[in-house]
């Protein structure tokens, strides 16, 4: 094992180099390998799927566990406040954005009532929802 | 073989082979989806995309099983109606019932198939000597998800020819079958006197055991008389009550 790598990741890089080398081999020159070492080619056939089948479960796992990892980080409070967006009519604002999008629109022209319309703070989140994403600016204007 | 559907092909490339893997914020993550959770007064939980990127928000409170379901169902949004935010009501995620938007149903069935999929569920459901609500609850806990769920879950994928069924005092409230079920058992409007349903119903229990009955006790078919099947029953939500029907008699399948 090399020096400061982790296990893990050699694990991965050994399991992608084996991958890779098979499939450099044609099923022909794969079939004469196997039979000149004396191997049965069904039993090894399962045996290699077998083994790539782990290989890409091991590298999934790490995956979602790298995603787990980032989504954390993200989520540290960042300094400083939020910025006040820069609008007189933020649903014209939302309006304009919800313009392709039929089931948006028909939420933002439902009254308030009975709960079923968007809220002011609703809108305001959303609104913010979309600055984080980079589609609008502080004044409302797409990106 | 059942082909793996899009949220299973997405479990597996992340390596998921037990339910206790299946972070659905980390699968979000991986979907280019935040999670985020607030007040929501309108509805239940939103989606808002743009280009690539999604912005999930789930109503803080309440059962943490039923936000679970809200995200993988938003998360089916993104999926399938990317380019259009979703603003979805309690009433439109996780219904029971088959009608409704299609677009809701479509990501009801994708949060069922990421949040249980088939290649663990079958499985663990046929580990179970006979349906129940036991077997339900205890699957609930493996998969981190609510009763209701589990239940209609289980009606689709567990081997056993099963039908369950939502009574209010009123009267039938929806009910789900499984495949093997023919279309012609069709639960009655109304509860039979002799069924342990309404002793549920009238909170004279909140759980009755498994126990077979006749099947003309739940279906009014011109031959219901000739078969038993088994029911159990248990309290549900507000005034309903869920009730598990098996059926055990090889000929009503026919």
């Amino acid at each position: 094992m090399s020096g400061g790598e982790k296990p893990s990741l050699s694990l991965h890089r050994l399991a992608d180099e084996l991958v890779a080398d098979l499939m450099q081999l044609s099923d022909a020159e794969l079939l004469a390998e196997v039979k000149a070492e004396g191997l049965d080619p069904e039993k090894e056939a399962a045996r290699v799927r077998a083994t790539i089948s782990a290989a890409l479960t091991e590298r999934g796992k790490a995956r979602l566990k790298a995603a787990r990892s980032a989504l954390d980080a993200a989520r540290a409070p960042a300094p400083g406040a939020r910025r006040h967006f820069q609008i007189q009519d933020r649903r014209a604002v939302l309006a304009r954005f919800a313009n392709d999008d039929s089931k948006l629109r028909d939420r933002l022209t439902m009254a308030a009532r009975n709960g079923e319309g968007i809220t002011d703070e609703e809108v305001e989140a959303i609104l913010n929802d979309l600055r984080d994403l980079g589609a609008i600016d502080d004044e409302g204007n797409p990106t | 073989m059942r082909h793996l559907t899009v949220a299973e092909q997405l479990l597996q490339s992340l390596g998921v082979t037990n339910p206790a893997e299946i972070d659905v914020e980390a699968i979000a993550w991986e979907a280019g989806a935040t999670v985020k959770y607030g007040a929501l007064e309108s509805c239940e939980a939103r989606i808002i995309g743009y280009r690539d990127r999604a912005i999930i928000t789930v109503r803080g409170d309440g059962d943490w099983r039923r936000r679970r379901f809200s995200i993988a169902h938003e998360l089916g949004h993104w999926q399938f109606h990317r380019g259009r935010s979703s603003i979805c009501r309690a009433s439109e995620i996780g219904s029971p019932r088959e009608q409704g938007p299609a677009l809701e149903r479509q990501a009801d069935r994708y949060a069922a198939d990421l949040l249980m999929p088939a290649y663990l569920f079958r499985p663990m459901a046929q580990a179970y000597k006979r349906p129940s609500f036991e077997a339900v609850e205890a699957l609930a806990k493996e998969f981190s998800t609510s009763r209701l769920a589990t239940s209609l879950r289980f009606v689709d994928l567990s081997p056993w020819p099963c039908i369950i069924v939502c009574h209010g005092p009123e009267g039938r409230r929806w009910f789900r079958r499984s495949a093997d079920v023919p279309t012609h058992w069709f639960p009655q409007n109304d509860l039979d006197p002799e069924s342990s349903a309404m002793d549920v119903l009238y909170g004279r229990v909140r759980r009755s055991a498994p126990s077979l009955i006749g099947a003309d006790a739940w279906f009014d078919r011109w031959n219901a008389d000739r078969f038993n099947l088994r029911e159990q029953s248990v309290k549900g939500h507000g005034d309903e009550v869920l009730s598990l029907l098996t059926l055990t008699d090889a000929d009503m399948l026919e």
